[in-house]
């Protein structure tokens, strides 16, 4: 069990209270009639899963009921920071070359 | 809605006024607790010992939400129940000064959500008094009433049955006179407020009271549990 901290009751809340969500910052392609099916594939389907940083958005479930981002190490399960939805991460992600996913 | 009958289970006879409306169909709001039949309980349990329980007789429970508007939904209260907008995790209590007493009690939920607490029978009017004193103010109201139960542990031990139900922090140290925490109680989600020292509110989902309740008989066996009126 660990704590995490909610940036809107702004403390420290034991892990059972939240739900996680799923990967945060993702962009909803801004003409979804105009973009591809790769790219709005990509927005659907596709996640990263990354061995080491990767930012979430998750829920506090229990509490306020509101979403926020965590950015996690997800080796260790460290958590670097947690940011109100709007708000920008501190913590840089390392460039990460992805291989091209499949379609098909 | 003008008209509900409260039933109260310490106060049986509050159902024979019921004949008084001489009208069926007037609802008759009962606690979620009513079948236990808690008034019978407390007179085999008796008082002194480390826990005491008791269920509140209805409570009128109203949803308070506001982003932009908050200002609006702070003088509002102003002039309704005298209450003001208590900072995050915090809760204020006012009381108003007329012949009956009534107790209101403003619990922060989230960062643009609030409950407010009154007694049932004046819920309606409070209600409709913020709308027409926040006028065109897109501020929600929801009258949730019938969503809750609210609960009442107080005594000496009362925090170590807390200690065991939740994962909040409950030490005085953390967890002091006037906070209220959403958290899970045993697998229930709760609406916690510290009323004073050793008293606490739990509010909880009208549909998780048995469970609670039952959870709570075990829990406080150890220490002993009385169950007290309201």
């Amino acid at each position: 069990m660990f704590n995490i901290y909610c940036p809107y009751c702004e403390e420290h809340r034991e892990e059972e209270e939240f739900h996680p969500s799923g990967q945060a910052h993702l962009a909803r392609p801004a003409d979804a009639d105009a973009c591809t099916d790769k790219e709005w594939g990509d927005f659907l389907y596709f996640r990263k899963n990354p061995r080491g940083l990767h930012q979430e958005l998750w829920q506090h479930t229990a509490g306020c009921r509101k979403f926020f981002n965590i950015t996690r190490d997800t080796v260790s399960y460290q958590i670097l920071e947690t940011y109100k939805v709007g708000q920008s991460p501190q913590v840089k992600l390392p460039e990460v070359k992805l291989e091209e996913p499949r379609h098909g | 809605m003008e008209k509900i009958l409260v039933s109260d289970q310490y106060a049986p006879d509050s159902l024979s006024e019921r004949a008084e409306f001489g009208d069926i169909n007037v609802p008759v709001v009962e606690t979620a607790l009513q079948h236990v039949n808690l008034r019978q309980v407390a007179t085999r349990t008796g008082s002194g010992h480390g826990v005491s329980f008791s269920e509140l007789p209805v409570t009128g429970l109203l949803v308070l939400r506001a982003r932009s508007e908050r200002a609006a939904l702070q003088s509002a209260l102003q002039t309704t129940v005298n209450i003001k907008l208590p900072d995050t995790l915090q809760s204020e209590v006012s009381v108003s000064s007329g012949s009956h007493k009534s107790v209101y009690c403003i619990r922060w939920v989230a960062p643009d959500e609030w409950m407010l607490s009154c007694p049932a029978q004046d819920a309606f009017d409070i209600e409709t008094r913020l709308r027409s004193s926040l006028g065109g103010n897109s501020v929600a109201i929801v009258n949730v009433t019938g969503g809750y139960s609210v609960l009442q542990l107080s005594g000496q031990h009362a925090n170590d049955v807390l200690k065991k139900s939740t994962v909040y922090d409950v030490h005085p140290q953390n967890f002091s006179v006037g906070k209220v925490v959403n958290t899970t109680f045993a697998k229930a989600q709760v609406m916690l407020r510290c009323v004073s020292n050793d008293e606490y509110e739990l509010i909880v989902r009208r549909s998780f009271a048995d469970y609670v309740w039952h959870w709570i008989q075990v829990a406080s066996k150890e220490y002993g549990l009385s169950v007290s009126r309201s």
